[in-house]
């Protein structure tokens, strides 16, 4: 978790697309499974788990620091996870130096994810606790932004796809065209990306298919220098494109809630309820 | 500039002219800095893959735009807290500062005997509060002139390291 942890904080200071992307590939070439393919659920959206409220995070920390000076921290900070993440009173960190060793070792983001999924209402704060008194500073921030179904990563799923993609040398859309059959920790995706086993099959009937980025073509003198049998031509108007059986946009996000007419419409799974990834909004849906 | 020859960075190290004369004095000293150079405006270009240090003020300067693609540093103990460090489009955040941090400055207040504590600036209403929950007297001053901002601390210096 920690090491998930630190990978978020770099991500976040680093502006440049190429850099994220490094830093995206080194961590998955590193990090063994589940661990990896638990970080990448995390960075696409794909984790499901009962979520911390604001207010048990508040609870825990105030049971152990002044609540005067918490609340003073809290509104310089201005971010609870943070804040609780500054200011927690770990005993690891305390015995740093190798003195403690009743002190459990921190834990991976695999023992996070698998322990939510499967914890009770009531045995949420214990494990929390437990946690973050054996993760650093940073581990710390980024589990309760996780819990809290707060995390923010700074790079889009697209580019988490893209840097699992470059582990075996496919492209980002390679990936796509498996992703929507699998579910975290994504072993079989890591195993046919590493060349340790077969492209990962899916089920679905109508799976889905990433359109293509449009190059629009300037000059007259372009066009003639394409040959057309090298190429599959697809129509883009403006707006944004569907695959109307799935109701998908081009990075793989349902949409259909956004435009529900042509869902309605569509023969293909109900599209559930998801944030679009784009702020553009849609003029015209082509399908 | 002593730690980052304590981590074995043994290149010059670039200075931007308000570093100088306290550099300097640190040297006259007998401080071990090593190599320190002042930039030179129209060498900036060249500059690829040095550490340049220079004041906060400087870092969104027009000054700093010519380096060639310059990893922003900022060493500060704001630093810690992730929304400073955004704000000032920093990317490599040092946590790193000569201010007493919070145990110390309770520690301190303590050792002193202090029957009575004025805070002349900071976060007052903490301090405050905390000493009154010890069971010393103490009060803000409000002194004028002594921010909380980022600005106010005299010894945040910026450190530009181009990649």
């Amino acid at each position: 978790m920690n090491d998930f942890a630190h990978l978020l904080d770099r991500l976040g200071y680093e502006p440049r697309r190429n850099a994220k992307l490094r830093l995206l590939q080194d961590y998955f070439a590193r990090t063994p499974d589940p661990e990896r393919g638990y970080a990448l659920g995390a960075m696409t959206g794909s984790l499901s788990f009962r979520e911390a409220k604001p207010a048990l995070i508040r609870g825990l920390v105030e049971a152990r620091i002044d609540p005067v000076l918490f609340r003073l921290s809290h509104n310089y900070v201005g971010d609870l996870a943070e804040t609780t993440a500054l200011i927690w009173p770990a005993p690891a960190e305390a015995n740093e130096a190798g003195i403690g060793h009743n002190n459990p070792p921190p834990p991976s983001l695999a023992e996070v994810v698998e322990t939510l999924a499967t914890t009770a209402k009531k045995d949420l704060p214990g494990h929390l606790a437990t946690w973050l008194d054996a993760l650093d500073e940073t581990g710390r921030w980024a589990l309760l932004k996780l819990v809290t179904g707060n995390l923010r990563v700074g790079v889009s799923a697209r580019l988490a796809k893209t840097a699992v993609g470059a582990l075996g040398g496919h492209e980002a859309d390679a990936v796509e065209e498996v992703w929507h059959g699998l579910e975290p920790p994504f072993a079989s995706l890591f195993a046919w990306v590493e060349g340790r086993a077969e492209r990962p099959e899916t089920l679905n009937p109508a799976p889905f298919r990433p359109p293509m980025l449009s190059h629009p073509i300037e000059e007259r003198d372009d066009l003639d220098k394409l040959e057309p049998e090298a190429f599959s031509a697809e129509w883009k108007w403006d707006g944004i494109r569907v695959q109307l059986v799935g109701g998908r946009d081009r990075e793989g996000v349902q949409v259909g809630a956004s435009i529900p007419a042509p869902a309605r419409t569509s023969p293909g799974p109900s599209p559930t309820s998801r944030r679009r990834s784009r702020s553009k909004a849609p003029s015209t849906a082509s399908c | 500039m002593a730690l980052l020859r304590e981590e074995g960075w043994d290149g010059p190290i670039h200075l931007h002219g308000a570093m100088e004369k306290l550099t300097d004095l640190y040297k006259r000293e007998g401080i071990p800095l090593g190599e320190t150079r002042k930039v030179v405006a129209a060498e900036r270009k060249d500059l690829a893959g040095a550490i340049v240090i220079c004041p906060p003020s400087s870092i969104q300067d027009v000054w700093s735009r010519k380096f060639p693609d310059p990893v922003t540093c900022f060493a500060s103990g704001w630093m810690r807290v992730r929304a400073r460090a955004r704000q000032k489009g920093v990317e490599l955040p040092l946590v790193i500062s000569d201010h007493a941090d919070w145990p110390d400055l309770c520690r301190t207040i303590r050792e002193t005997g202090a029957g009575e504590v004025w805070v002349t600036h900071g976060q007052e209403d903490a301090l405050v509060h905390w000493c009154g929950s010890v069971g010393i007297r103490a009060k803000p001053l409000h002194l004028l002139g002594y921010g909380d901002d980022g600005e106010a601390e005299p010894v945040a210096a910026g450190t530009e390291e181009a990649a």
